[in-house]
């Protein structure tokens, strides 16, 4: 197997993930949810991690914060440095330091991850002062500017309101505020608009993108759908059956996708204004996590398939000057 | 309003039918309970006054953000919910004088979640068997038979009628519930978010499969989504709701091409394409500012609206088709122009 990885051009990174492995193991049933992903994200930069259900970008995103349940989950190998401490060996005490303090996230539903008997105020205030040494008052101070950072009106208000007393942009407008409390070098949003109205959002998808040009920090953003990605992310990458299978600069991925997953994935979204019509659609199903083929994990739906898919292990290798692809067959067209 | 307007100018000889669903002026309030020294909060007004026709054969779609009244208004047309005033007609009769089994027989839901609407403990055989048996009135060698060809009409193999819901994915597991929709031999479909659960290489493939069945069969869809591309690729007609109302309705073609309600160009401008060069409409304010629906004062919009003026806030704009066009609720209506208006 040809071990070759391509450095991103910035070869300050911020996180490097390499070879991670997570697997979970139900009734002796081993499932290999992410079978050695490689993610490099750099200082600024906004990275979205793209995939259908089960391909593993929110099993990334909770090793990476090493918040896999164990059992039924482990990290079986591996490393993710975020300034060459190795967060898969780092003890509980510096996890803590991390998770909140230089990488916060947010995720889908601000209602599961909200404390519904404390007002906001005081979540994020505690917040606050798990990570810094800051008094009372100032705490409470900072908490207000933070609700107008993220532009809920009447902050002095709402720090006094519960999470039920607040609509579902409002909460995530919370949610964001809490993220950004410690002023974070990596923001990991997972799905983090999924749940709201498109016109809410487009405020968040505006907000996240003010906050990252004010503060500069990085973005690892998870989501299912391509037209966020390419309204907030620099780069693309694009998971398939645990492994990542495309990585590119977002306007590549839609005009010329060099996977053929990448390809037909793009081509079986409806969009507007293409009127009534029969979409394309990707025969069949993802193998199963616990029967990943040899070869590749795609091949059995792939329209440009030959045999030599089907047999030992295949790269991601360097595509072009600024792309990884996961294929034999780069760019084919059926 | 001339009835053209109501179902679209592209099918003149049309007009003439009995559409297959109409919904007249259909009201839901829902009332807090009275408690004793609580004095009792005014009623959430859900729905408030929608109309709509529904030819044979076409599919009518209603788009809108949470709130605003879709599903309580399908809840209504399947009888789930009683309405607070109106009428739903089924070929001209108005169904709350039809009898459930005959209802039944010609109108039929498909949720969102398949999961939660199938039962675990049976099998898809089952399933299928109590709608064969009392709606369609087949014995037991035609039900076997029937559903076999239901299956494989939704693109199920056969093999598959003696599993469990747990086994399916969750697109084939939105074919059964279609299929078990079919079963009863309904042919107006009420939709509500079908594929909104669904990834999108799987969303493409239910599109696709509801598309090939109303071709094939002649069915009638009422199809609630809230992703207006899906409904694009779906629907002939379609009806924009927001606080309760109808605030355009248009052939999907015109509605998407040329739209005249601020809500609606706001709505459209919303969908992340991707073209970070297209500006996008910003709202006179949040989201949020919107109180919940309830008065007849002014445009429920009016809050967050681009193109607000003082008249707006005391004048309830009617549904209306005139000066030209198609049915908007708008003072404004030929003067919407995001570019010129927004800021």
């Amino acid at each position: 197997m040809s071990d070759v990885r391509i450095e991103p051009p910035d070869t300050t990174s911020l996180l490097e993930v390499r070879g991670l492995r997570t697997e979970f193991v139900v009734e002796d049933e081993v499932y290999r949810a992410v079978d050695g992903v490689d993610l490099t994200i750099g200082p600024g930069e906004s990275v979205g991690l793209v995939g259908e259900s089960g391909s593993g970008k929110t099993v990334t995103a909770m090793s990476i914060l090493q918040l896999i349940p164990d059992p039924p989950g482990r990290i079986v190998g591996g490393s993710i440095e975020i300034d060459g401490v190795d967060l898969v060996r780092a003890p509980e005490r510096v996890l803590r330091q991390v998770r909140g303090g230089r990488i916060a996230c947010v995720f889908q539903d601000p209602l599961t991850s909200l404390n519904p008997v404390l007002p906001v105020g005081d979540q994020l205030t505690e917040m606050m002062r798990a990570h810094q040494d800051l008094d009372r008052r100032a705490a409470r101070r900072r908490a207000r500017e933070l609700l107008d950072a993220v532009h809920i009106p009447h902050a002095e208000r709402r720090l006094e309101e519960y999470p039920h007393e607040l609509s579902g942009g409002m909460r995530q407008r919370v949610m964001i505020a809490m993220a950004l409390a410690n002023d974070p070098e990596l923001l990991i949003a997972d799905e983090p608009t999924t749940a709201l109205d498109v016109t809410v959002q487009a405020e968040i998808l505006d907000l996240l993108r003010e906050l990252r040009e004010r503060t500069g920090m990085s973005l690892l953003f998870i989501t299912h759908d391509f037209g966020v990605v390419a309204e907030l992310c620099d780069r693309v990458v694009v998971m398939y059956a645990g492994r990542v299978v495309e990585q590119a600069p977002v306007d590549k991925v839609f005009a010329d996708a060099a996977h053929p997953y990448t390809r037909r994935l793009v081509d079986c979204m409806p969009r507007l204004g293409e009127g009534r019509r029969d979409l394309e659609v990707i025969p069949g199903l993802p193998p199963a996590l616990n029967r990943l083929p040899d070869g590749c994990a795609f091949a059995e739906r792939c329209d440009v398939v030959e045999e030599a898919c089907r047999r030992g292990t295949i790269a991601l290798e360097g595509y072009g000057e600024d792309r990884m692809v996961r294929c034999i067959r780069p760019g084919a067209r059926p | 309003m001339s009835q053209e307007h109501v179902i679209g100018q592209r099918d003149v000889d049309r007009v003439s039918t009995t559409p297959v669903l109409e919904v007249r002026d259909l009201v839901k309030h829902f009332t807090a309970r009275r408690r004793l020294l609580v004095p009792t909060p005014a009623p959430l007004r859900a729905v408030q006054g929608v109309s709509f026709q529904v030819q044979r054969g076409q599919a009518l779609g209603i788009v809108g953000e949470s709130g605003c009244g879709k599903s309580t208004l399908a809840k209504m047309i399947m009888g789930l919910h009683e309405p607070t005033s109106g009428t739903v007609l089924l070929e001209g009769r108005d169904v709350s004088e039809i009898p459930r089994t005959e209802f039944a027989r010609r109108v039929q839901f498909v949720f969102q979640d398949p999961y939660s609407s199938l039962n675990p403990r049976k099998t898809v055989r089952q399933a299928l068997d109590a709608p064969l048996r009392h709606l369609a009135g087949l014995d037991a060698p035609a039900r076997r038979a029937r559903t076999a060809e239901l299956l494989d009409l939704v693109g199920l193999r056969a093999e598959f009628a003696d599993r469990y819901p747990h086994e399916f994915s969750g697109g084939q597991r939105q074919r059964v519930g279609i299929a078990r929709a079919l079963a009863s031999t309904a042919d107006v479909l009420l939709l509500d978010e079908p594929v909104s659960a669904l990834d999108v290489s799987v969303q493409a493939q239910v599109l696709n499969l509801l598309r090939e069945l109303q071709q094939e069969l002649g069915l009638t869809y009422v199809f609630i989504a809230h992703d207006l591309a899906v409904v694009e690729n779906l629907c002939d007609e379609v009806g924009v709701m927001y606080l309760g109302r109808v605030v355009e309705q248009a052939p999907a073609e015109v509605l998407f091409g040329s739209p005249r309600h601020p809500y609606t160009h706001t709505l459209l401008s919303a969908i992340p394409t991707g073209d970070r060069s297209q500006r996008r409409l910003r709202l006179a304010a949040p989201a949020g500012a919107n109180g919940p629906a309830g008065t007849d004062e002014g445009c429920a919009f009016a809050p967050r609206c681009y193109r607000v003026e003082d008249r707006c806030q005391t004048d309830l704009p009617p549904l209306s088709a005139e000066p030209a066009g198609h049915p908007v609720a708008c003072h404004f209506a030929d003067d919407t122009d995001p570019e010129e208006h927004a800021r």
